[in-house]
């Protein structure tokens, strides 16, 4: 058996068209897990707060510690293999330095589970936090996934 | 290379907090004492118990090849003494997973077991992500 090693893409068209697919699922990841996160938790501030911190009025409970904590762990892992697949095929298909978009992805995958518990314990302001760095690690991650789509 | 020792030291802070929430989660459970563990695992169901280790037998055992395999392909580590962590760490995961579903009221065995295989777990990812820290 050999292994036919190359870094180059363009010269093996089997792995370019499973990067291709890998990116495409990633995006549908990334898509469907913006609408996952409406649905469960909420990407508008009201909705978002309702449902951590409960409304008496509406009789709605706030969100178990646990399950939060159950939501950021998984949350966490999910983001980091994520963010990683797409961020190395990046640098190795798109040849540009990339320092700072690297930084404000991973920052605000990590930030945002974080704001998420802190919001539970102290309010609004965080839970804001939470859906502005949530939506940016997902645009930035997006941001990649079509960078690559453009030079494969 | 410096964007890929970024990335991969995003991946080991990620890592990081991936375990102390998962921690967190077990210590809230479990509150680290024989009879609170057995008070939580002994009364769960085996489908009960599947739905959790299931997704982390995939998760943990990734990771755990994640982060050991840099060992393998990294300048200056001592392969042998890495090939015994590497194999102590996979058991220590396994026997954390699978001790859970012989805990029952009366045995005090398996809930050490599933104490001490989680404890070990996590000093063993700690101890590999502040390795890999300062190989990267």
């Amino acid at each position: 058996m050999k292994f036919l090693v190359t870094k180059e893409l363009s010269q093996n068209r089997l792995l370019r068209l499973q990067v291709l697919w890998l990116t495409a699922i990633l995006v549908l990841f990334l898509l469907t897990d913006v609408v996952l996160h409406h649905y469960k938790i909420g990407l508008t501030p009201s909705l978002a707060l309702e449902n951590i911190l409960g409304n008496e009025e509406a009789f709605i409970e706030p969100i178990l510690f646990s399950v939060l904590l159950e939501n950021i762990h998984i949350d966490l892992f999910i983001s980091m293999i994520t963010l990683m697949l797409l961020v190395v095929i990046f640098i190795r298909v798109v040849n540009k330095r990339k320092n700072k978009l690297i930084h404000v992805a991973f920052l605000s995958a990590v930030l945002a589970p974080l704001c998420l518990l802190l919001g539970y314990f102290y309010g609004a302001a965080f839970i804001y936090l939470w859906i502005a760095f949530f939506i940016l690690w997902h645009l930035t991650a997006l941001y990649f996934a079509f960078s690559i789509f453009r030079k494969l | 290379m410096p964007q890929y020792g970024l990335a991969l030291r995003y991946f080991f802070l990620m890592s990081t907090l991936v375990l102390l929430s998962g921690l967190w989660m077990f210590v809230a459970n479990t509150s680290l004492g024989l009879e609170e563990t057995s008070a939580y695992y002994a009364p769960k169901s085996f489908y009960g118990l599947l739905e959790t280790v299931s997704p982390h037998l995939f998760s943990m055992g990734v990771l755990i090849f994640i982060l050991t395999h840099f060992f393998a392909i990294v300048s200056g580590v001592a392969h042998e003494k890495f090939s015994l962590f590497s194999t102590l760490f996979f058991m220590v995961m396994l026997v954390a997973n699978v001790s859970g579903f012989f805990i029952t009221d009366s045995s005090i065995f398996f809930t050490l077991l599933k104490l001490l295989s989680t404890l070990m777990f996590s000093l063993f990812s700690f101890y590999a992500l502040y390795k890999l820290f300062k190989i990267t």
